[in-house]
């Protein structure tokens, strides 16, 4: 009875299991049955149309694709973050305006300089006047990592911070800033985002005269300072909110002089930071400066488009993966002669990775029993014009970053031999490599991992920037690239399918996992 | 995807290029040429360009190698000069973040040949139509000036201490469109130096350089404004009345602004140092 009543349990058991797995198995195939080639025909044809006029951004066009997106997210039962699935981005034009000025106070006596020949204020400048004392700061870099910080021994708060352009040991093979090409930290925008997460009301730059024999103040080339070039050639950015800035100006020779009492004495810092690389930084004594920068700012809005699948697991549910695709592409031709095509229809680049996101979040949505962590899908603007959809998400994320376990990128899927696809991320993310490379013996593609260069040139560097491990799936370049044969006839929708449903296993197994991924060598500069 | 234009990263280096020769053109005395004779050059321009592009810095590190030769095809009884100049071998090498070192020769414009008629002092009286150049020749800034290791020299006599300053104004043809190139040399006899073997004068040299110009780059206007520095020495064997070597260095801040599809400012700065020496 007793061997009886084992005898049952163990049918019983395994028919559960059974039962289970077959429950499970159905769902599974049910999901990857969702990703058809012709679904993502569908997609393409409709988001590379004549109508949609090449998806530029800003452009209405782009807005009528993002609402087609934000459609299908619905219709998969996918919840909105935010309103109707659209996340608002201000993409606009900063232009200078007339009123403008740097001035040195030292020693009682003040000193006035001229614009464009003395100072010349960088593009993410504030629209603001300040005052304040002045603060030597180096290079301006804090990088943990290299446990180089030249706030180290001062205190910036509510001061204004002169600081060196580029990085110690710039020149020097062995220099631990990715030797003597420049790693992030020589990055601009990172020493403005450092100085002001330091409590710097204004910054400072100089060259740094030890390594670059002109000191003039390049700051930004504003066409409203230029006889010659248009006003517009301006690009199109990201207008962030105005609190969050701080006047940003580059200095000459002049000021220097004003400052240090010579190029030598700024050389002579900077030899003494680059041999040590430890902080010199101090406050000038009896020094203030005054500064004003106005911009004129025209805006207009584009959106990511986002929709959220929660996971089941009642931890793991709070934590993401993202499945990014960026949906805009880069317009149409203003001068084109009549008749000839004139439209950047961007079937490939990147209607293809776009509709297999759709193609994905239609089949994640119709399982019956969800992965364990949430999925986040995201179709991004402004791809074209910088990247700035993604680092605008970076920057206003809908789920905390810290909850994001990994992003996996699509961004042209559709061209070339059909057994073959470019995997690209192995030099800083080898888990996420690696877990792809497992599932893979599902779709049996030849992956290629040459092609590391570019890291920087799609979405996923917003993500790596923020330090998220990615993986980024991409079927090549070819003759079309950026042209306006980049058509919807010339894909192939059966490896489009094919590379859709590699990132739906490699998903799946992130989402279903309970691991953190770590990035190693994260020494991608960023362009 | 969004890549940056290969043709966009190599602008900046033909305008260099455009100054470089441009700055070259200043010498002392009057050129002593043999007719017949085949006058061989190496050439050497080495440095870093560093761009911004839509926010983001990216530095270039070239470094082009040219030997080059020119035949003294005839002179006139005013002294006039016919040269053909034309490459021996050369290569650009260039390496930059995220792209693998690239190393393009040059090899396909050897033996391509561009006619120019100089005065005496270097001056250029005409550009003869470089008929056998083909056009990615020109486009790499290897015009026939590039080819031509010859500064401008003053008419009068001039002692040690002495200088003197030449003007050009130059208009270059390149890709679709014009760019001019203003200069303003001052050269200084600073003295007598042997180099390889020649007595030379060394001619001491600083200069302004300014351009600004539209071409055309995959349909989009291209807007190039620019000012620079440059300073070095010349060395001149004047028994011989031919330029031994340059030695110098060149600094460039120039913005290049597109319109059309994609709406670009990127500041430019070029921080090089050129070395052209006399092979024989």
């Amino acid at each position: 009875m007793q061997y009886l009543s084992r005898k049952i349990f163990f049918f019983l058991s395994l028919l559960l299991i059974f039962s289970g797995c077959s429950s499970s198995s159905k769902d599974f195939f049910n999901a990857v049955d969702q990703i058809k080639p012709e679904e993502i025909k569908k997609h393409v044809v409709f988001l590379s149309s004549d109508s949609l006029k090449g998806r530029a951004t800003p452009s209405p066009e782009l807005d009528s694709a993002a609402n087609y997106i934000a459609r299908e997210f619905s219709s998969y039962g996918l919840t909105s973050l935010n309103k109707n699935f659209l996340q608002k981005i201000s993409f606009g034009k900063v232009d200078l305006a007339l009123d403008n000025h740097f001035r040195i106070k030292r020693n009682g006596k003040g000193k006035d300089f001229k614009i464009k020949s003395d100072f010349m204020p960088f593009e993410m400048t504030a629209n603001k006047e300040v005052e304040a004392p002045v603060v030597f700061a180096g290079y301006g870099i804090t990088a943990p990592e290299y446990k180089y910080d030249d706030y180290s021994n001062i205190d910036v708060k509510g001061k204004i911070v002169f600081i060196l352009r580029h990085e110690p040991q710039e020149n020097e093979d062995s220099s631990i800033f990715n030797g003597s090409l420049p790693s992030v930290y020589s990055q601009i925008e990172e020493k403005v985002n450092n100085a002001r997460r330091h409590g710097a009301i204004a910054l400072i730059v100089a060259t740094d005269p030890l390594n670059h024999t002109s000191l003039k103040p390049q700051g930004f080339p504003w066409p409203s300072l230029s006889s010659f070039i248009p006003k517009e050639t301006l690009p199109i950015t990201l207008i962030g909110p105005e609190d969050k800035k701080i006047p940003v100006i580059q200095v000459g020779e002049d000021a220097v002089l004003e400052l240090f009492g010579s190029v030598d004495s700024l050389i002579n810092l900077q030899k003494q930071i680059d041999s040590s690389l430890s902080a010199k930084s101090f406050e000038l004594t009896d020094c203030k400066a005054s500064i004003k920068t106005s911009t004129e700012i025209m805006q207009w809005p584009s959106y990511n488009v986002a929709g959220f699948l929660e996971g089941s697991d009642p931890v793991l549910k709070n934590e993401v993966i993202i499945v990014g695709a960026h949906y805009d592409h880069i317009g149409f031709k203003k001068n084109h002669r009549p008749g000839s095509d004139y439209i950047f229809n961007g079937a490939d680049d990147n209607a293809s990775g776009t509709s297999g996101m759709l193609s994905l979040a239609k089949a994640f949505s119709s399982m019956s029993q969800k992965p364990k962590r949430s999925i986040l899908f995201i179709g991004f603007a402004g791809e074209e014009i910088g990247l700035l959809g993604s680092k605008y998400y970076t920057e206003n994320p809908l789920i905390p970053l810290e909850k994001t376990c990994a992003m996996l990128n699509m961004d042209m899927i559709g061209r070339n031999s059909p057994d073959t696809l470019y995997v690209i991320g192995n030099s800083c993310c080898p888990d996420l490599i690696e877990i792809n490379k497992l599932e893979n013996e599902k779709t049996g593609f030849i992956l290629n991992y040459s092609q590391e260069k570019y890291l920087p040139y799609s979405d996923q560097a917003s993500f790596l920037k923020m330090n998220i491990p990615i993986i980024f799936l991409h079927t090549g370049e070819h003759i079309d690239y950026h042209k306006v044969s980049d058509e919807a006839p010339l894909l192939d929708y059966n490896k489009a399918a094919k590379v859709t449903k590699l990132a739906f296993y490699t998903i799946l197994h992130l989402a279903n996992d309970n691991k953190h991924y770590k990035i190693v060598n994260n020494k991608v500069t960023f362009f | 995807m969004r890549k940056p234009s290969g043709k966009l990263i190599l602008l900046p280096l033909i305008a260099l290029l455009m100054s470089f020769n441009l700055q070259a053109q200043s010498y002392k005395l009057k050129y002593n040429l043999e007719k017949g004779k085949t006058y061989r050059y190496s050439s050497e321009l080495s440095g870093d360009f560093t761009q911004q592009i839509m926010g983001q810095e990216l530095k270039i590190e070239n470094s082009t190698k040219i030997t080059s030769r020119f035949l003294v095809d005839s002179i006139d009884k005013d002294g006039n000069m016919v040269l053909v100049a034309s490459i021996d071998s050369g290569e650009v090498i260039s390496k930059m973040p995220t792209k693998d070192t690239s190393v393009v020769s040059l090899d396909k414009f050897v033996n391509k040949k561009v006619r120019t008629c100089l005065n005496p002092y270097g001056k250029i009286l005409s550009k003869s139509p470089s008929d056998t150049t083909s056009e990615g020749f020109e486009s790499l800034g290897i015009t026939q000036n590039n080819l031509l290791q010859f500064v401008r020299l003053p008419e009068k006599e001039v002692k040690a201490g002495e200088s003197w300053t030449i003007t050009t104004d130059d208009t270059l043809e390149m890709m679709g469109g014009k760019v001019l190139n203003s200069v303003n040399m001052t050269y200084k006899l600073a003295g007598k130096a042997v180099f390889q073997g020649h007595n030379c004068l060394k001619l001491d040299f600083t200069g302004d350089v300014k351009n600004s110009g539209k071409a055309q780059v995959m349909g989009m206007e291209v807007y190039i404004e620019g000012n620079g520095k440059t300073s070095g020495s010349t060395y001149f064997d004047n028994e011989k009345g031919i330029v031994v070597a340059v030695d110098g260095l060149i600094n460039n801040d120039m913005t290049m602004a597109t319109k059309g599809e994609q709406n670009m400012i990127i500041p430019i700065n070029q921080s090089m140092k050129m070395k052209q020496i006399l092979i024989n």
